[in-house]
């Protein structure tokens, strides 16, 4: 399958120039203090820089964080969905979008004003802001689009899962290209409800690193085309498990982690030694990167380069496996070496299998096939597979 | 290609029933299901009974347009309250709640995807569980279609749910079971719109296979011979 055209964006910027010249520039400083709202304290996260435009009239009924985000993103790949959509008719063109809380800032403002008079504020719209559907809604109005629709809603694992069923939709033949990734925004909900877990850090977080103390939260948006026709950048294989474990806490053994990197691997047909780079999870959870670093070391008893991106963009939930995969596009579609790196000021956790982190944004990879994880509540694992055409 | 499957069993919950009781769940599980995660853990039992199928052996897809808005809505009184969120609310107000929690009561490590797509959610669960089945066609899948009631006025007009949670469940099998109907999609042809009525009745009394159409957006039957 063909990924043709990319649009992102991230703490690292808009679009696939500045996302680039951000991975390349050697700084660190990509995530910004956001304040509690239950204690007094700050964390860091990965704040989408500069002004977030207002949505054009046509669509201000979607207007919201989340939506404007996503807007973001899908103009950056506008002109070919509707070259598509003219060439194949709108109805030939599926949306498949994975979020794990759409327009929740809006429901955040319009909930105490309702509980306490009883009417929600003008132009809160739960149907076009906040509903789960409106962030594949949203994105098959904004295309001009008419085939399937849905949102693919399964926590931190929603924009990787998306691609499966995008491809799916590709192979029985009831698209001929699907609009897919992931959208979330930085949100009340989740800061303070991944705070009541314990599992922000302090500063800026250090994935693999012994004393990891936590995650810091992100937001982005990503948006691909995919289609049967071949492309520079591919998608080659979806891998997907359930840990069957705990609700809150991955499988302490990477069980589940590692059944989903063999699968990926299995419905590519490739072998580990094929694989050039992996992008981890690697949230920094204490518990997240020791079962991952375990299940890493079984797929690939003979390593693997691998990078958590997550300490540049913040861990951008249900868009992260979006997003990630377009941190992977950039640097598979680039001409020059470009590799979405490591960045982690701590010393390796002793207590975990080593891995081969790449720690240099130039480094010469092997660009075959890049690997990308992403593991959520109730134990929902993706990886996917991407690779550049030969 | 697209995948034929056949009804293996089905199984439906009515708000009028109440909320189920779930006996067989350990009552320090039980305590942690909404009213949507004991639908669907309802709907999930009686499908695997009557099919006699393990309960570990689908992999499963959840459609539910509102999902956990009712946890979400503790979550947002705390944090209008400036109180700290539960643990328990933040890790069950997740859309795929239900999943989680029957993976872990079954022990089953299968791909587990859920949907939500507005007034067209129940299209959009009978998209995923063929796209589901198109990626694992060994598969049993079992397809959830949930959804618990929320106040009106917060939602708006259009997405007026009352009387409870409730639900229909299908586990279908990617084996041809002789005696059994067979679902299966297509673009093309005309036929009735596929409500969850008109399905149920379908289930009640299936004379003939079934192919569910979907024109852009909307999902309508259309009855063909076995």
């Amino acid at each position: 399958m063909g990924m043709p055209a990319m649009g992102a964006v991230c703490a690292l910027g808009c679009g696939r120039e500045e996302i680039s010249r951000a991975l390349l520039s050697g700084r660190e400083d990509f995530l910004s203090p956001m304040a509690l709202l239950c204690r007094e304290a700050e964390v860091l996260c990965g704040i989408v820089p500069g002004e977030i435009p207002e949505l054009p009239a046509e669509l201000r009924r979607f207007s919201c964080r989340a939506h404007r985000l996503a807007w973001m993103a899908l103009q950056q790949i506008l002109p070919e969905v509707r070259e598509r959509a003219e060439r194949l008719g709108p109805g030939r063109i599926g949306v498949v979008v994975g979020s794990s809380t759409a327009g929740i800032d809006s429901t955040e403002a319009a909930y105490p004003v309702w509980k306490e008079t009883g009417s929600v504020p003008a132009g809160f719209s739960w149907e076009h802001q906040h509903e789960m559907g409106s962030a594949a809604g949203f994105v098959r109005d904004a295309c001009g689009v008419s085939g399937p629709c849905w949102s693919l809603t399964t926590a931190c694992s929603s924009g990787a899962k998306v691609f499966a069923s995008a491809r799916s939709l590709l192979r029985m033949g009831l698209c001929d290209v699907v609009v897919t990734g992931g959208v979330d925004t930085l949100c009340r909900t989740t800061m303070e409800g991944f705070d009541s877990l314990q599992s922000l850090s302090h500063g800026r977080c250090t994935p693999f690193a012994a004393g990891r103390d936590g995650l810091n939260l992100g937001e982005g948006a990503a948006f691909f085309l995919l289609e049967r026709e071949d492309a520079e950048v591919r998608l080659l294989g979806v891998g997907e498990s359930s840990d069957a474990h705990h609700m809150n806490a991955p499988d302490p053994q990477g069980r589940g982690a590692e059944a989903s990197m063999r699968a990926a691997l299995a419905d590519a047909g490739l072998l580990p030694a094929d694989v050039g780079y992996l992008n981890l999870h690697g949230t920094s959870t204490p518990l997240n990167d020791a079962m991952e670093a375990q299940a890493v070391a079984r797929v690939f008893p003979d390593g693997v380069p691998c990078a958590s991106t997550k300490p540049l963009t913040g861990h951008c939930l249900g868009a992260a496996g979006a997003v990630e995969a377009a941190l992977c596009w950039i640097g598979l579609a680039a001409s020059e070496p470009l590799v979405p790196r490591h960045l982690s000021s701590g010393v390796p956790d002793s207590a975990l299998p080593a891995l081969r982190m790449v720690n240099d944004a130039r480094a010469t990879l092997s660009r075959r096939a890049w690997l990308s994880s992403s593991f959520a509540f109730g134990g929902s694992n993706c990886t996917l597979a991407l690779g550049r055409r030969p | 290609m697209i995948p034929v499957l056949s009804i293996a069993a089905w199984s439906a919950w009515n708000s009028d029933q109440g909320t189920p009781e779930l006996s067989w769940i350990p009552s320090l599980q039980r305590r942690r299901l909404s009213p949507l995660d004991r639908v669907a853990c309802q709907l999930a039992r009686e499908c695997f009974e009557r099919a006699a199928m393990p309960p570990d052996a689908p992999a499963m897809v959840l459609a539910s347009r509102l999902g956990e808005l009712c946890v979400l809505a503790r979550i947002l009184e705390s944090i209008r309250l400036r109180e700290p969120v539960s643990p328990a609310n933040f890790g069950g107000s997740v859309h795929h709640a239900a999943l989680g929690h029957l993976s872990i009561l079954n022990k089953n490590r299968m791909p587990a995807r859920a949907v939500s797509a507005g007034p067209s959610t129940f299209a959009a669960g009978f998209w995923e569980t063929f796209c589901m089945a198109e990626a694992h066609p060994d598969a049993p899948v079992l397809l959830l279609v949930v959804e618990d009631t929320f106040p009106t006025p917060f939602l708006g007009d259009a997405c007026n749910f009352s009387g409870g949670a409730n639900g229909l469940g299908i586990l279908l099998s990617p084996e041809a079971l002789s005696g059994r109907p067979a679902l299966t999609i297509s673009v093309e042809g005309n036929g009735a719109p596929a409500s969850p009525e008109a399905l149920l009745a379908w289930l009640r009394a299936p004379d003939n296979d079934l192919t569910l159409v979907l024109p852009s957006g909307a999902l309508r039957c259309l009855a063909t011979r076995p």
